[in-house]
């Protein structure tokens, strides 16, 4: 079975690889080919993967998507219904394909906002070939298949010294049709040295008629003292897949507080994210916010490798389960010898509302170097029932307030938002399904 | 208001109260007092509706304003106007004073046929309760109780019972941790909400709290039933004596 979704999918490559582009793409192309053919699928008895049942992905031929029409009008609808104010910038995808007509693309002399075949093509385009040579390498079979099938996406090369006056929006589209298909997303970020910017990356699924799998795997690269807000909102659909990785690397000085909020989630979501701090003085935070529902399942696999010293890092990872969902997190801090003086902290706390939900949540610390600070927590439970009481006591039924406390539970990473407008957006949209789902 | 008849209860299969008995009318104070252990928490834990205890319904009868209190789920209660200031009040770090309120308070108002507080309103009337306790303008953004010292938790319990304004309190150790000035203020606040029609039961370790809050009568919580009652002298009494005597009455007029 595995075998010939192999050949599907190599047959699939090699079509899609007799198209045309710049030598840089085709590099990439060749490498993520040649590492797909050498790969497997996982499976639950990969450590990796144990805990994240993928047959179903696996027994669907998905075939690459053809361009895809969407009215202008349901893109409006869309973007009306996100926080994006009237200043704001925003780079449309639809499919993985970069839309300019749609898009507000910020104009910066000595940056690049829009597409990635453009901006090969574009005055910049020896710096973005030198940031795709350096891009990490696939891990496992799926980012192979982004890499071999990477046709447009998105890149963001903000210059020294630029910091982004309004919020940068990418709205990334998933539109499927009458048959599985599959979309291999990518999306590329520059910071500059003394660069700062808030970026929001919203994923929307439009058509779910067929099952959708779709990678998206962003690259992030941090000079000296550059900073960047990144917030991410899922509303995917429960007829979709979605495996993504996200590798960030950190020089010295610089900031991101990252933050992952899954609205909806899809069928099946793994959500690898992998940062190194390879020169002192960082700090990253990596926060996460979802709520799970019917048997979707939600893997976060997290890794924060510290390799200088002096640098802070914090996951605050929670989930909320309904039904039969299921959640994991795997929570690995890797600290070297030479990473001394680091500050690192972690929780996963998980709230199941339901009976059938199950949560599976582990640290993993690696630790080599002596003078340290690194603390971690995993909770998993129901709301408390001496709270539980005493909002019944003052009149709110049960229902409310498991409602209430459901909210009380992500407070916390929801005002963590630095950015008002998005902060109550967030706030509206969770608290909207909160209501929905308890 | 309140008639409890040979109310026994018990948790984890213990016995706690054993036939207890007590008689409430409008616009009474009643005092409880007793050593520790004696079951006082667990008669206003069993009032509010709390599940872990186990009510033998075959003996008890427990009627609120006409009503088997017993069969009431706790919002139930809270909604027909009875209210507890509770021994521990919990944290709630994520819902703010002010939200917190404001939903207890409109779902009481939904369950009565009368209208909701909008934010306008309710803001409105937040300040004026708060004023009555004392209580700094901040409070109503914090979070509910969270990081609260110990006497302002229980000036919050006040607070809320000022804003829901029920039929019947139940303060449960409220004077306990509270220095002069807060003892002064929440007696001062519980002073105010006294009228003619809402009642009070007064859980207490010390005769000062009742120097402010007069109570009509006095009973002395033992093992499990309140084996003594008076009026406000017997706190003073109490409080010279300790509850020695009535123990030994109590002894002897078993025998
Ligand atoms: N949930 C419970 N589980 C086990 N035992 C309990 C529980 N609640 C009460 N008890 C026991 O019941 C008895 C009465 O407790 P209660 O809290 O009612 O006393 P109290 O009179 O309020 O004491 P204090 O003056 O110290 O507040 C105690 O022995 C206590 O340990
Ligand atoms: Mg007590």
């Amino acid at each position: 079975m595995t075998l010939s979704l192999k050949d599907f999918y190599s047959e699939e490559i090699s079509t899609f690889q007799k198209n045309g582009a710049s030598s840089a793409l085709k590099q990439l192309w060749a490498r993520g080919n040649s590492l797909f053919q050498t790969m497997e699928f996982p499976t639950l008895k990969d450590e990796a993967w144990r805990n994240t049942n993928i047959r179903p992905l696996l027994g669907e031929a998905f075939a690459r998507t053809a361009m895809k029409e969407i009215s202008a009008e349901e893109i409006e609808n869309t973007v009306a219904s996100l926080p994006i104010q009237e200043e704001d910038y925003l780079l449309v995808t639809v499919n993985g394909i970069f839309h300019p007509e749609i898009s507000r693309v910020p104009v910066i002399a000595g940056s690049c906002f829009g597409g990635l075949r453009r901006a090969l093509q574009s005055e910049e385009s020896k710096r973005i070939e030198a940031l795709l040579d350096s891009s990490p390498q696939p891990k496992h079979i799926f980012t192979a298949l982004n890499e071999a099938f990477v046709d447009d996406g998105i890149v963001i090369s903000l210059s020294e010294g630029v910091a982004l006056p309004h919020t940068l929006h990418v709205l990334c589209l998933s539109a499927g049709g009458e048959e599985p298909q599959a979309i291999h997303e990518r999306l590329l970020v520059d910071v500059g040295r003394d660069a700062s910017a808030v970026l929001a990356i919203h994923h929307v699924t439009l058509d779910d008629r067929a099952p959708i799998f779709k990678t998206f795997v962003e690259d992030y690269r941090f000079n000296n003292n550059a900073s960047l807000t990144r917030l991410e909102s899922i509303r995917d659909s429960s007829s979709l897949y979605r495996i993504g990785h996200l590798s960030v690397e950190q020089k010295e000085g610089t900031r991101l507080d990252s933050f992952s909020l899954a609205l909806d989630g899809a069928k099946l979501t793994r959500n690898e994210i992998e940062v190194s701090l390879v020169e002192s003085d960082c700090i990253s935070n990596l926060y996460g916010l979802a709520l799970n529902r019917e048997r979707n399942l939600l893997d976060n696999d997290l890794l924060i490798h510290h390799h200088a010293p002096d640098c802070e890092s914090r996951m605050r990872y929670k989930q909320m389960l309904q039904d039969s969902s299921r959640g994991v997190f795997t929570g690995k801090i890797h600290v070297d010898q030479t990473a001394q003086k680091t500050n690192s902290e972690q929780l996963s706390a998980n709230i199941l509302l339901s009976p059938q939900a199950r949560m599976d949540a582990k640290p993993q610390l690696e630790i080599y170097a002596d003078d340290v600070r690194c603390t971690h927590g995993v909770t998993v439970g129901r709301p408390d029932p001496q709270l539980f009481f005493y909002l019944r006591s003052r009149g709110i039924d049960a229902p409310l307030a498991t409602k209430l406390l459901s909210f009380a539970f992500v407070e916390d990473i929801i005002s963590a938002i630095p950015v008002c407008s998005l902060r109550e957006w967030f706030s509206e949209e969770f608290w909207k399904r909160i209501q929905l789902a308890v | 208001m309140l008639t409890i008849n040979n109310l026994h209860a018990s948790v984890n299969d213990q016995q706690i109260l054993k036939g207890l008995n007590l008689q409430i009318g409008p616009g009474e104070v009643h005092a409880i007092m007793g050593p520790n252990g004696s079951g006082k928490s667990t008669l206003a834990q069993i009032l509010a509706g709390h599940e872990s205890y186990t009510v033998d319904e075959e003996k008890s009868t427990v009627l609120f304003e006409g009503e088997n209190l017993l069969e009431l789920a706790p919002e139930e209660r809270a909604r027909k106007g009875l209210f507890l200031a509770f021994q521990y009040p919990v944290e709630i770090p994520g819902i703010s004073n002010a939200t917190f309120l404001q939903t207890a308070l409109n779902e009481i108002r939904k369950s009565r046929g009368e209208e909701e507080l909008d934010a306008l309103d309710f803001a409105r009337l937040l300040k004026e309760k708060m004023e009555l306790v004392e209580m700094p303008e901040d409070f109503k953004d914090r979070f509910v109780n969270y990081g609260f010292s110990g006497g302002e938790k229980k000036r919050n319990e006040i607070l809320q019972l000022a804003v829901l304004e029920p039929h019947l309190a139940i303060l449960d150790e409220t004077d306990s941790g509270l220095d002069i000035d807060a003892l002064r203020i929440v007696a001062d606040g519980v002073n105010k909400l006294r009228t003619p029609q809402r009642s009070f039961v007064v859980i207490t370790h010390y005769q000062r709290l009742l120097n402010y809050i007069q109570p009509d009568f006095v009973h002395v919580m033992y093992e499990g039933s309140l084996i003594h009652s008076g009026g406000k002298e017997l706190a003073l009494k109490l409080e010279e004596q300790g509850y020695d005597w009535i123990r030994q009455a109590d002894v002897s007029s078993v025998n």
